[in-house]
């Protein structure tokens, strides 16, 4: 029987997917212990969950990606998966939370680490807009399908939504003006920032970036940045919301550092054992999120609802 | 009476001490600029870098930048920005404030961030093959400001000045950190 190199990749995923099943006990203290970490093995087939995201009529719709430019298999895998719930939840563009490009930055590189896995979605439209992590070369930001247009931040209003992309790397003073006049001109319901350094992470790799958290947060707080989005540690974490905003680290897109979350009380959910990508419908006051691993498992979800002031 | 070369001897050191933080900085400044004026003369003399999809063209031009800078600038050797004077202001910053408050947090960051270490050589390219490590926020908000076409990046505990577009060496600080 002949058998293509992506199926036998997924029969190789099935493959260790039951391996790490007959694992699962290890997770079990922590399971009991606490309902935040999901241990969830792959599942053996990789299959289209069911989607949890309302559909509402004229909301806006992305994904969100990090850490993903190894042009290695999981990334394909991941890729597939998202054009597949593409299909189902056409989303409009995609967030990129940094290591966009890992290891050579040639031509043949972006082709084999962004351009042939996301090629079924840019065929279908889909817009990528990029922020720098400590991989990438800087002058990703002249790559016109990273849409940074020449700069190393910058922002971008979408319906009742405004995406603020930072530099994490180079937090200088201009930097910090610059997101701070921007924020405080937005008029956007929904303030996004998206940048590669977590502030907040139980990831035991790095951790959060404290420093950052100190100069920023304030001024993300000031200004009624409701939703975080990070990268860099190679898991998907959600964390309680912290100063009134909700922070996401999502650096497991195409890396995984397996087994590497250690739960404290700031975690809402935690994923550690595959890869992900989230998808997101903001409509109004709600942010509905959905995350889905590389086999096809909702790994979180939720709405997230502004309450207004009376 | 004192020997006039022996005056002009014991006056070395003092000279040496003499500019003031304002003049130390300034000079810097002034250097710094200087930097950014010959990248952007050379940068105008090449078909300008703007955003597109040839990612071969971009390297094209990077490459181009880098021929440039270099021709102009084979002769440099480090402690041109990073005067003695200079670098003893620079010193005396950074370990201001990594004796401050927002000391640990400074330290926790740096840790964090993936510290690397390689031989530092003016004009080298900065490795592509290694992770930037990110510059503390606080520690930024301390140093004199960098017109855009340099930045700084901490390489072990030396303070390292970059050329962001082209990536290069420009100018390096040993054991600029405390």
């Amino acid at each position: 029987m002949k058998m293509s190199r992506r199926t036998l990749s997924w029969l190789l995923v099935a493959i260790f997917a039951g391996s790490l099943a007959a694992l699962e006990h290890r997770f079990e203290w922590i399971d009991s212990a606490s309902p935040l970490l999901q241990s969830a093995a792959p599942n053996v087939a990789p299959a289209t969950p069911k989607l949890e995201l309302p559909l509402k009529d004229k909301s806006l719709r992305f994904a969100v990606i990090g850490d993903n430019g190894t042009g290695e298999l999981p990334q394909y895998q991941m890729a597939d998966m998202m054009a597949a719930m593409h299909a189902k939840f056409p989303f409009e563009f995609v967030l990129m939370l940094g290591d966009n490009i890992y290891g050579s930055k040639s031509a043949a590189a972006f082709k084999r680490k962004f351009e042939t896995p996301y090629k079924a979605l840019l065929d279908g439209g889909v817009k990528f807009y990029a922020s720098l992590g400590n991989h990438d070369d800087p002058n990703e930001i002249f790559y016109k399908p990273f849409n940074m247009g020449g700069k190393r931040y910058y922002n971008f209003k979408i319906a009742n939504a405004e995406f603020f992309a930072l530099d994490s790397t180079y937090m200088d003073p201009t930097q910090l003006q610059w997101i701070e006049s921007k924020l405080q001109e937005s008029t956007a319901t929904w303030k996004i920032c998206y940048f590669h350094h977590p502030l907040y992470s139980d990831g035991k790799f790095h951790g959060p970036d404290v420093d950052l958290r100190a100069r920023l947060e304030p001024v993300m707080g000031k200004y009624g940045v409701k939703v975080v989005l990070n990268g860099h540690e190679h898991v998907y974490e959600r964390i309680k919301p912290q100063q009134n905003i909700f922070y996401w680290v999502l650096g497991n897109s195409g890396e995984l550092r397996r087994n590497n979350l250690k739960p404290t009380a700031i975690m809402a959910k935690g994923f550690d054992t595959d890869l992900s990508f989230m998808m997101v419908e903001i409509s109004d006051n709600e942010f509905s999120f959905q995350a889905i691993s590389r086999t096809g498992q909702t790994i979180d979800s939720g709405v997230l609802s502004l309450t207004e002031k009376k | 009476m004192r020997n006039p070369i022996a005056s002009l001897f014991f006056a070395l050191p003092i000279l040496a001490q003499t500019p003031s933080t304002g003049d130390a900085l300034a000079t810097f400044d002034k250097f710094a600029l200087n930097y950014a004026n010959l990248h952007k003369q050379i940068e105008r003399s090449l078909s300008p870098m703007k955003p597109g999809t040839d990612r071969a063209k971009i390297a094209s031009q990077h490459d181009a930048l880098v021929v440039g800078l270099l021709a102009a600038r084979k002769s440099a050797v480090a402690g041109e920005i990073f005067t003695p004077a200079v670098s003893t202001e620079i010193r005396r910053i950074l370990k201001e404030a990594m004796s401050g408050a927002a000391a640990t947090r400074i330290t926790k960051s740096l840790k964090r961030s993936e510290p690397s270490q390689f031989k530092l050589r003016i004009n080298d390219e900065f490795p592509p093959a290694l992770p930037l490590q990110t510059m503390p926020s606080t520690i930024l908000s301390k140093l004199p400001k960098l017109p855009p076409e340099l930045d700084y990046r901490i390489v072990g505990r030396s303070l390292v000045l970059r050329d962001t577009k082209a990536n290069l060496i420009v100018d390096f600080l040993l054991e600029a950190l405390p």
